[in-house]
């Protein structure tokens, strides 16, 4: 082999473990965008000790959401363009959980604006993530929805992947269901993306 | 054979004709600058593409420093994958276009790579920004950056991988390119399509400035050619058609280059003997061939007004009328190499100047003899009195019967033989060693075959014998 051989051999053969490096490597963003976060069950029935105000006229759409999460942004969006769809017909609730031992201030930011910003939605604030661990919520991003008579018809996340916005079948489940008023058992589940919530665990009595 | 006649020699000078440009010459010359100009064009596009693998690398780790800099876990918070992402993989994108661009511009495998990388880089960008049509911009723009080659193949594979890259997407994981969970099973097709769409438009720009880019390197090429066959003509017909010298038998040659360069050389003789110079100016083209011509017209007008003089005078009048000329009011910058030989019909020979050594082949001892030329080239202007007087300082030798006298330019010794090997003195002495017995002629052709047909710079030989000082009695 001459030596000008050689050396395009030894170009052809780095570009090839590069490409295949780099495609490797998108595998791997794959793998950890789709894989979700911690999931717990979700309460059947509204919790009683929730402070949260629930509509008794209308079905209640609940999403928990990490202040800081950059992945929960997506979440945000989705809701926003769910909250659209709906128009009215549930209320929506966001809670922001301010874990135990962050400073004051910490639930200011990003996710608070643009829940602020959606129409009709209730901002709350939960601090020490106590509403959160009520309804079960581990995930940020984490949402459920309850029909009118406090009956669980869906628990998951909103978004099909970590950080990735636009619709996705959690949507159409809940749309078809506050549409329809009751709730396909076999399919209200969904995955959830997004940072740990800290919320604390509580035991089902302590609901 | 009279005896006249033996010392007398007559011998036409070897003028060849200017070059002329065949249509063969015009198009393989003109292909020859085009691909020049191509592979220039795609150095410096390799080159904008570093900077831009970069920047993108750099832009990156900004976008996700600023929009996701932490995971978290409740209170605690974590280096967010992103970043991770940008560093590394956008590194490991930009690494082997910017090392390509850097250490192999201009191949076709670095734009290729180019090409590919950055489509990697719109897939990367698409995929972090959940597939928002917004960034499926940054494909467009690729593509019309890539067409900055004017090569219309780069776009091929960059077509490819956007395609490959919406398919593989849209069937495993269709949110992170079209931010939808379900597109329709055709969405890809309609991104690729309007990817084709501009495709079309940049093929046909890349075709037709390719066509120009040819047009105007073949119009480049005629406009040269035709300068350079004027400036051959301008070099060849003011050699002289007669080196008719008492006492030496004379033949001399010049090979012009595919470039025009510099080079001259005249014999004028005088009463008792003649004027032997040989030069070569600095430069190419028409430019060196004018400067050439004024130095000839100003050392002949010299001579004929001052036959007699020394070699030192003669020099310092050419001198100064050469900085007057070309300096001066031609504000070029251009010198000239010079050796100037005054040659006297008992034998002796006195020179002055700075050329190359020249050759004197003894026939008594069999041997050549080197004698370099110390002196300074003409047309350096700044020079004290003194130091002229130092450049311009006379140097003697004596010919004796049969000794032969070898003057040549730098395109002699500095051509290369076909095995690469470059000529020099000392192979130039042992052709006059190995020929000192043929006829001048002969001897002048043995050194131009050791250069071979084609030198790179112009090439110049005079071979002069000196018939004796019983010739001279003969003569006179």
């Amino acid at each position: 082999m001459t030596r000008r051989r050689l050396k395009l051999a030894l170009v052809a053969g780095g570009l090839l473990v590069w490409f295949v490096a780099v495609v490797g490597a998108f595998g791997l963003v794959w793998r950890y965008k789709t894989t979700p976060g911690a999931q717990a069950k979700a309460p059947e029935t509204w919790p009683r000790a929730s402070q949260i105000q629930i509509a008794a006229d209308k079905p209640n759409l609940i999403l928990f959401a990490h202040p800081q999460c950059p992945c929960t942004r997506a979440s945000m969006a989705e809701l926003a363009r769910l909250a659209v769809e709906l128009g009215g017909d549930a209320q929506i609730h966001v809670v922001i959980v301010r874990p135990d031992g962050t400073p004051d201030g910490f639930e200011e930011g990003t996710i608070r604006e643009r829940a602020t910003a959606i129409a009709g939605a209730r901002v709350i604030i939960d601090p020490g993530g106590v509403e959160a661990a009520r309804f079960g919520a581990l995930t940020s991003g984490f949402t459920v929805l309850y029909t009118a008579r406090g009956e669980l018809a869906f628990r998951g996340g909103i978004t099909t992947a970590r950080g990735h916005e636009g619709h996705g079948p959690a949507s159409d489940r809940i749309l078809a269901v506050v549409r329809a008023g009751v709730g396909d058992r076999s399919r209200s589940v969904a995955p959830t993306f997004g940072c740990e919530l800290g919320a604390k665990h509580i035991t089902a009595s302590q609901r | 054979m009279t005896g006249s006649e033996a010392v007398v020699v007559r011998m036409k000078s070897k003028l060849p004709p200017a070059p002329l440009a065949s249509n063969e010459d015009l198009h393989r010359e003109a292909e020859v600058l085009y691909h020049a100009r191509v592979t220039a064009n795609a150095r410096g596009v390799d080159r904008l593409f570093a900077y831009v693998m970069l920047a993108q690398w750099l832009l990156a780790i900004v976008f996700a420093i600023w929009f996701s800099p932490y995971t978290w876990a409740g209170k605690d918070r974590a280096i967010h994958m992103h970043i991770f992402l940008a560093v590394f993989l956008g590194g490991a994108i930009s690494s082997a276009p910017i090392l390509l661009a850097i250490f192999r511009p201009g191949w076709v495998v670095t734009r290729y790579t180019i090409a590919v990388a950055q489509m990697l880089w719109s897939a990367l960008l698409i995929h972090l920004t959940g597939g928002r049509v917004e960034t499926h911009f940054h494909v467009f723009g690729s593509l019309a950056f890539l067409a900055f080659y004017r090569d219309w193949k780069v776009l091929v594979p960059a077509t490819v991988v956007v395609a490959a890259d919406h398919l593989i997407r849209q069937l495993l994981w269709p949110e992170s390119v079209y931010g939808v969970s379900s597109p329709e099973w055709w969405r890809f097709l309609e991104h690729a399509g309007w990817v084709v769409f501009e495709d079309f438009f940049l093929v046909i720009a890349c075709v037709r400035t390719s066509a120009e880019m040819r047009d105007a390197a073949r119009q480049h090429v005629a406009i040269e050619l035709h300068e350079r066959a004027a400036a051959a003509r301008i070099q060849t017909s003011i050699l002289p058609r007669d080196l008719a010298v008492p006492g030496l038998d004379a033949s001399a040659r010049m090979q012009t280059a595919d470039t025009v360069g510099g080079d001259f050389y005249d014999v004028m003789p005088v009463e008792g003997g003649c004027w032997i110079a040989i030069g070569d100016v600095a430069g190419h083209g028409v430019r060196a061939g004018l400067t050439m011509l004024q130095a000839q017209s100003a050392l002949g007008a010299l001579v004929r007004h001052s036959p007699q003089a020394t070699p030192s005078e003669l020099w310092r009048g050419l001198n100064r009328a050469y900085i007057a000329n070309i300096r001066d009011r031609l504000q070029q910058d251009e010198h000239m190499t010079l050796s100037l030989v005054r040659y006297y019909r008992d034998g002796r020979c006195k020179v002055v100047g700075a050329h190359e050594e020249i050759v004197i082949w003894r026939e008594r001892t069999q041997q050549c003899e080197l004698v370099p030329i110390r002196g300074t080239w003409i047309g350096m202007s700044n020079v004290s009195a003194k130091a002229l007087e130092l450049a311009s300082e006379e140097q003697t030798f004596q010919l004796e019967k049969d000794d032969l006298l070898v003057l040549y330019t730098d395109g002699i010794i500095e051509a290369k033989d076909a095995t690469g090997r470059m000529i020099g003195i000392e192979r130039l002495s042992d052709a006059v060693r190995d020929n000192h017995a043929k006829s001048v002629l002969e001897i002048r052709d043995s050194i131009f075959a050791l250069a071979g047909a084609h030198t790179l710079d112009d090439a110049s030989v005079m071979v002069f014998r000196y018939a004796g000082p019983a010739a001279e009695a003969v003569a006179a």
